[in-house]
């Protein structure tokens, strides 16, 4: 019998390994959202009038949206893929952690607390809590603009121009997805909430490692 | 002995000894480090900012090549502050040697009472190796959307004197400039200081 160095058995054994890491980087059978940034930090006014901060969202999975009450049928677009998200996750068991949807107007010298109050849903959420936030304008601009780089204009008819996007924030305050409304659709929403709720159901014990090769390998869902 | 060793299994049987040996030490050195916060891989650098300390203005950008931890609060916090400062100089201790590339800051969100020398001496009380930091107010105010921080003064008698609820959370940010973990208030300590080695392993 022909004798096996042991330079042949280490080769292979590193193959394997490589092989391995390649099978796990192209075959990705772990995919995860990407830890992007730390959402903003706020303390802003729902329209009951009460105080709702960042730190309300502590063990939330939030769905932020940009929108404004004198919006009409332009902000159809989110309000249509949150609801298509919300009836998504009606079908799910109860949520653990749960999600929210919360809003930030972007028109905040209008949308007071009471004009939010008098605000009617463009539907009424089944599987969720929805939350309008309002604020100090300076304050609402420093959230929506500088936190969340969400671009606004007003416009001289009393408009506001923007980009409607909606951003996924995890329970530790971190921005886990920022989505352009043109580009994705709710079917897709609902794909990457699913990947950050099965993260947070099975990322502990061995699987954990996994989960964190494939954030380092950067197995993001395209 | 010898009968073994000239045995045809020697070299195969050593062989697999080796590699597996070799299999486990190099799965050990690629196993992602478990890290004890939660850790960000963000593209782009942390938010810069720049306050002032009792020594002159400090910026983050001027503290590149040294991993930074940073907190808010402010010098009349009754508890999370001074836990969370004691942690800090804790996590110091516990990386020895290695403490001069670790640059503890506490950012004060109450300017109106915490001068940069107040900041000072409150501490050399503490820890003189952790360097506290104020600002104008709005500049505070940017910082902390910034890196998801809340805070609200409240006032807790007629004569006006107030505490601040706030964020109690450490931020950790590497050599490079990047935001690389976030900790929870009452992280311990031997968890952050096991995370700092390893970034400046790598």
């Amino acid at each position: 019998m022909k004798r096996i160095r042991p330079l042949w058995i280490l080769a292979g054994l590193g193959a394997a390994l490589v092989i391995g890491v390649l099978w796990f980087t192209t075959a990705r059978p772990v995919l995860v959202l990407p830890r992007l940034s730390l959402a903003p930090g706020y303390g802003l006014t729902t329209a009951s009038g009460d105080l709702f901060t960042s730190e309300d969202g502590r063990g939330v999975v939030t769905l932020y949206s940009f929108a404004y009450t004198g919006c009409g049928e332009r902000c159809n677009l989110i309000y249509d893929k949150l609801q298509a998200v919300d009836a998504a996750l009606a079908e799910y068991p109860a949520l653990d952690p749960p999600l929210r949807f919360v809003t930030l107007t972007l028109d905040p010298e209008h949308d007071t607390p009471e004009t939010l109050a008098g605000f009617e849903l463009p539907f009424e959420p089944q599987a969720v809590e929805w939350v309008w936030l309002t604020g100090d304008p300076a304050r609402m601009k420093l959230v929506t603009g500088g936190g969340f780089e969400i671009l606004y204009q007003p416009q001289e008819d009393g408009s506001i121009f923007f980009d409607p996007q909606m951003a996924l924030v995890d329970g530790n305050g971190i921005l886990r997805g920022q989505y352009e409304m043109s580009r994705f659709s709710a079917e897709s929403l609902v794909a990457y909430i699913d990947y950050l709720y099965q993260e947070i159901e099975q990322s502990s014990g061995a699987a954990k490692l996994a989960y964190e090769a494939a954030h380092f390998f950067a197995c993001y869902p395209h | 002995m010898s009968k073994f060793l000239k045995s045809r299994w020697l070299w195969p049987v050593a062989g697999l000894v080796i590699g597996l040996a070799a299999i486990v030490l190099i799965s050990l050195a690629l196993r992602p480090h478990n890290f004890s916060g939660s850790i960000l891989q963000s593209p782009q650098p942390a938010y810069d900012f720049k306050l002032t300390s009792a020594d002159g203005p400090l910026a983050l950008s001027d503290l590149r090549g040294k991993v930074v931890l940073v907190f808010f609060g402010y010098t009349f916090c009754p508890d999370v502050c001074p836990t969370t400062l004691q942690e800090m100089s804790d996590v110091l201790d516990l990386i020895g040697k290695q403490a001069d590339q670790v640059q503890p800051v506490f950012v004060s969100v109450d300017p109106d009472r915490d001068s940069p020398q107040r900041l000072k001496a409150y501490m050399n009380n503490l820890d003189g190796r952790i360097v506290g930091i104020t600002g104008e107010q709005a500049v505070i105010d940017e910082i902390v959307t910034h890196y998801g921080v809340y805070y609200q003064k409240r006032t807790i008698s007629e004569s006006g004197n107030y505490l601040i609820d706030h964020t109690a959370t450490t931020f950790l940010i590497d050599p490079d400039g990047y935001l690389r973990g976030v900790y929870p208030y009452a992280t311990p300590a031997k968890g952050i200081a096991e995370d700092i080695r390893y970034i400046l392993r790598h």
